[in-house]
């Protein structure tokens, strides 16, 4: 039960903490209201292990209903907030008592605290390797970079990513494979991150199709695309776009590969009426 | 390089696809602070979303009586919770409270019209509070998605911050019976993210177990006396025939054909088979839209720079691969802004600017004459505010016919003579606005 000088004396501790006033201030506190046992009633959560702050999740459930199936859901949540932290290998235990109240026993085994030394990638292709490894970066480069955390369902959506931009830059087989890891006892993550990017396409041959001939040349021009080069999903995105608005008419793409390693483009000038673009 | 220098090398390719030199990445207009140099996620994720609710929404309530007040109850409450440093507030005049990364705490404006007193208003950020006690925010932003039931945790979360509430008034000295006031007074509807409205009040109920407390029903009716009431018109409503916006200083007319609609400060027209959206941003969204737009035309009105171009598609928005480019980026996408393809028309003011998205359907683009607001659409556009009377005599509010049509208190509440009411200073207008066919 809380009373007004134990109210004042949590504040002076805050009030120090925080550089202020004491209990000059916590004199304008309010007493505690007091409230009556419950043995429904989590009065108190006790950590062990580690600082109450490392599982905050579980520290704020002092005061709420005594919820054991909540509570557990709650410690995962807590497990996978550490695992953000760099501690892959945390586990939380945790005990009740019913007394006056409920009281939480919280048990952390936080374990090893692991950092990234350094992510590989299986492959000889010519992507630019600052760019692969800058597509896997998050959180203001504390997770999935060198010297930050793994967090391996975040690392998988950002190789999703840099698939796509693989087949973006011609590589349009490209396929990423499921991401190693390598935990070692003095903290230290080895990733290692398998690319299959066969070949890089070019663009082979490119037609115009649909309403007359001055429109199908203006498709062109502004599709800027030119045979020979390396396919540019963007900069291909950007052409129909610019003709779309050009044309004020709805331009479809279809695209087929050759044998050649080469990526044929045949745009088409829909009918008016509709001017949105397809994109390829 | 060392593993200490590699963040500011990194920042420096953020800094300069966020349109600064190297050695100053910006975002909104403005430099970034330190969390966001110093790989402090969630301190550079709320410092974003507080530069958002000024420089991209128009949203911040400015009264700074009344945010030091809401701040000092939200720090008697942080010396009760285990945080080291209380939250900052900030008013929002939007209509909706929450706790936000960097430890803030949003309230809306229009949550602080509906509670009867301070113990109230400490239930509502006691709640924000133990979401930020708890760090629920950074587990919704950056948590692995769930495999059941997307939304369990969340309402996990709301339940233990309602609860979590009830203790942090009792140890702030506050009435814990509070809590289920205020859950009455601001809850209005069910939401999949919440427990169901009555479970979360009988919760509460049940560990408060009626306890009084503190109340500061007279503090807070103090502090809110002159507080603007329900939507603020100020930011875009329909006065005759125009659409005036009084927080920049732009009136649209409007054809007597026009088919108006407005959700919010949004204008929908329609006119002919044209239609034609409108709102207000900040500038320096403002600024960065006007930058991206494609074939832009420019017109120097004596109302501001008039720039009408199409937005681009989203491929080809500049992608930067640096961690503040993509947190950047992330948030940048929950900013108002037209769709990737639209034809806008965007009036830059010194508050903010107005953007007009533009479907011309199949003719031209119809003709939008923007003015100064006159005196008088000033006037209509007044936003009600609330004033504190007193009562005549002792009873509840309803015997005592008190502020007839204009009353903002429970009517089922029981004054002495001399206590204060809370009170529109006018009856509300009903709107003018037509609803499209």
């Amino acid at each position: 039960m809380q009373t007004g000088v134990r109210s004042c004396q949590a504040f002076a501790i805050a009030a120090l903490a925080l550089g202020s006033g004491g209990c000059r201030s916590a004199a304008r506190v309010r007493p505690a209201v007091a409230a009556p046992c419950a043995p429904d009633r989590i009065g108190d959560v006790t950590v062990t292990g580690a600082r109450p702050a490392d599982v905050p999740a579980l520290a704020v459930l002092q005061g709420t209903h005594d919820d054991p199936a909540r509570t557990a859901r709650v410690v995962a949540a807590a497990e996978e907030a550490l695992r953000w932290r760099g501690y892959a290998k945390a586990s939380i235990a945790v005990e009740r008592e019913v007394g006056c109240f409920v009281e939480l026993r919280v048990a952390v085994e936080l374990g090893p605290r692991y950092r990234i030394a350094r992510i590989d990638f299986e492959t000889r292709d010519e992507f630019p390797a600052r760019e692969r490894l800058a597509a896997l970066e998050d959180a203001l480069g504390t997770v999935n970079t060198p010297g930050g955390v793994h967090i391996d369902y975040r690392l998988r959506r950002a190789l999703d990513g840099l698939e796509r931009r693989y087949q973006d830059a011609g590589w349009l087989d490209a396929k990423i494979g499921a991401p190693r890891s390598a935990y070692d006892e003095e903290g230290a993550v080895r990733l290692s991150i398998p690319i299959d990017a066969g070949p890089r396409y070019r663009i082979g041959a490119i037609r115009a199709r649909g309403a007359n001939e001055r429109a199908r040349r203006a498709l062109l021009e502004e599709l800027g695309v030119d045979p020979g080069a390396y396919y540019d999903g963007p900069a291909l995105r950007r052409g129909i776009e610019r003709a779309r608005r050009r044309l004020d008419r709805r331009v479809e793409l279809r695209t087929s590969l050759t044998d050649a390693d080469e990526v044929e483009i045949e745009a088409e000038i829909a009918a008016p009426g509709a001017t949105s673009g397809e994109r390829p | 390089m060392t593993r200490a220098h590699a963040p500011a090398a990194r920042l420096c390719a953020a800094a300069l696809a966020l349109g600064a030199g190297c050695a100053r990445p910006q975002y909104l207009g403005t430099e970034v602070p330190a969390p966001c140099t110093a790989r402090d996620v969630e301190g550079c994720l709320g410092w974003m979303m507080e530069r958002d609710l000024a420089a991209v929404e128009l949203g911040l309530y400015d009264d700074a009586r009344l945010r030091g007040y809401v701040q000092g109850v939200v720090d008697r409450l942080a010396r009760a919770s285990r945080l080291e440093r209380p939250p900052r507030v900030l008013i929002a005049d939007q209509s909706e409270t929450y706790a936000t990364a960097g430890r803030r705490i949003v309230i809306a404006r229009t949550t602080i019209e509906k509670l009867g007193s301070e113990a109230e208003l400490a239930g509502i950020l006691a709640h924000e509070l133990a979401h930020i006690e708890a760090r629920h925010v950074m587990v919704s932003l950056f948590g692995r998605p769930p495999d059941g039931d997307p939304l369990a945790d969340r309402r996990d979360s709301e339940a233990v911050a309602d609860e979590r509430a009830v203790w942090l008034l009792e140890r702030a000295g506050y009435a814990p019976s509070a809590m289920g006031r205020a859950l009455r007074a601001v809850l209005e509807g069910e939401d999949p993210e919440h427990p169901p409205r009555a479970e979360r009040i009988a919760r509460v109920d049940a560990l408060a177990g009626g306890r009084a407390g503190f109340e500061g029903r007279a503090a807070l009716l103090r502090h809110v006396e002159g507080m603007v009431i329900g939507r603020d018109p100020r930011l875009g409503q329909r006065v005759g025939d125009a659409w005036v916006v009084p927080a920049l200083g732009v009136a649209l007319d409007l054809d007597e054909d026009d088919a108006v609609r407005s959700g919010g400060e949004l204008l929908a027209l329609r006119r002919g088979e044209a239609r034609i959206v409108a709102y207000a941003i900040g500038a320096p969204w403002a600024r960065e839209l006007v930058a991206t737009l494609e074939e832009p035309r420019v017109a120097a009105l004596p109302l501001g720079r008039l720039t009408a171009g199409t937005v681009p598609a989203q491929a080809v928005r500049t992608s930067d691969d640096s961690p503040l480019g993509k947190l950047a980026r992330a948030i940048r996408s929950t900013h108002p802004q037209p769709p990737a393809g639209a034809r806008v028309v965007i009036l830059e003011r010194p508050a903010g600017a107005l953007v007009i998205e533009l479907d011309p359907g199949r003719g031209d683009a119809p003709r939008l004459p923007l003015r100064a607001p006159t005196e008088a659409e000033l006037l209509r556009t007044e936003p009600r505010r609330i004033v504190i009377e007193r009562a005549a005599a002792a009873g509840t509010l309803a015997e005592l016919a008190a502020c007839r049509g204009r009353l903002l208190d429970d009517p089922a509440r029981r004054v002495a003579a001399g206590d204060p009411i809370k009170c529109a200073d006018r009856p509300a207008r009903r709107s003018p606005l037509l609803a499209l066919p």
